[in-house]
């Protein structure tokens, strides 16, 4: 049971780094993804503070 | 995390990160949509996947998803995170910690279709509540205007009036 | 925007946040009010120049600069944490700095806004005290009783304070 256990807890934090990991990708495709949408102008007219 | 859990309360608190921002109707229509649906997303995601997770670390997973979002908001559209504040206050975050009876609900459990439909409800009556004070703000502001409206002064007012009707509803039966 | 900052985290500080104070014990509560504010001046300055700092190392610069969000936010958690600061005022110092940080001209002038914004929400929050505690020894009627005699405690606060900030600067 205790092994049982530590298993899961293990695959617990496997999961935790990958998730990190995942939402750090997915965040430089995001950067790279605004940069391409910010060039547009009527785009830049709508978030114009 | 401590937050209460009174609607009204959390609304409220939901709320007064906007008195920051110097909106417009508009602006206040697309800060309150971001807010809305990085909520529902929340609320959805941890839902199936709080186990997943190690118990420890559940409220630091979601404040690094809450930040993550709050990021890649601020690269779209250079808006100031203080809407994260928001979200903050709108999630019951009872499901995350462990000593709380939401979090021994069974993923897949019976009532998960009305929680989730209470959560719904909760974000489309926040829309509601954002789009009517930025309404009645940009008459009173701008139309007539008086400029403590568009301040925190005039903004807190009418939360109070907000409040005041909230709190004394006709008796239902 | 300084103002409505020191007003949005005063009532927000005032009510949530911190380590709930008894409002029967105004002598006892009055300075760990202001402490709390030194706290978070030290805080908020700390992670403001640990940020800054962090940006001049050469190799980590490009991903501090475009995860700036995230850097503060781990800034800011390790210092509530290592203060045992509830998670509001995490994620506070986390949205303050990055704001103070996107807004500022230089160091120096985003040091003189933490300053500015730290008192501005002791004051507001000193006044709020003052004004929840003579209600005590009010009748407030029923219906106001709760959010609404709050928020209306605030707007006039904050109204009073907008008046005094137009007269000093």
């Amino acid at each position: 049971m205790n092994i049982k256990k530590t298993v899961l807890t293990m695959l617990q934090y496997l999961f935790f780094v990958l998730f990190v990991a995942v939402l750090l990708i997915t965040l430089s495709g995001a950067k790279m993804l605004s940069q391409e949408v910010l060039k547009n102008e009527w785009y830049r007219e709508l978030i114009r503070p | 995390m401590k937050i209460p859990d009174s609607l009204l309360s959390r609304i409220i608190f939901a709320y007064l990160p906007f008195m920051v921002y110097a909106f417009d109707l508009e602006k206040a229509w697309i800060a309150v949509l971001c807010v809305v649906a990085v909520f529902w997303l929340t609320v959805f995601f941890f839902w199936f996947t709080r186990n997943l997770f190690p118990e420890k670390l559940r409220s630091e997973v979601f404040f690094f998803w809450l930040l993550a979002w709050a990021q890649a908001v601020w690269y779209f559209t250079k808006l100031q995170p203080l809407w994260a504040l928001s979200v903050f206050f709108l999630i019951p975050t009872s499901f995350l910690e462990p000593s709380q009876k939401a979090s021994r609900v069974r993923v897949f459990s019976r009532v998960v279709p009305r929680y989730f439909w209470e959560r719904f409800l909760a974000g489309f009556g926040f829309i509601g509540f954002v789009i009517v004070m930025a309404l009645v703000q940009e008459v009173l502001g701008r139309q007539f205007g008086m400029m403590s409206f568009q301040r925190p002064a005039g903004i807190l007012l009418l939360l109070s009036l907000a409040a005041f009707l909230w709190k004394n509803q006709p008796y239902q039966r | 925007m300084v103002y409505s900052l020191i007003i949005t985290f005063g009532l927000l500080f005032a009510i949530r946040g911190v380590k709930s104070l008894t409002l029967q014990n105004p002598e006892k509560t009055l300075p760990e009010v202001w402490r709390q504010a030194v706290d978070f001046c030290l805080t908020l300055a700390f992670t403001l120049l640990y940020f800054e700092a962090s940006l001049c190392i050469v190799g980590i610069q490009s991903f501090v600069q475009d995860h700036a969000l995230l850097v503060i936010g781990f800034l800011a958690y390790v210092f509530s944490k290592y203060q045992k600061k509830t998670d509001i005022f995490f994620l506070s110092m986390t949205v303050l700095t990055f704001l103070i940080y996107s807004e500022q001209k230089n160091l120096l002038h985003g040091l003189f806004w933490v300053g500015a914004v730290s008192i501005g929400i002791a004051l507001f929050r000193t006044c709020f005290l003052g004004l929840r505690y003579k209600l005590l020894f009010s009748r407030v009627p029923k219906m106001m009783q709760g959010w609404p005699i709050l928020c209306l405690l605030a707007s006039l606060l904050s109204l009073a304070l907008w008046g005094i900030g137009r007269l000093i600067f």
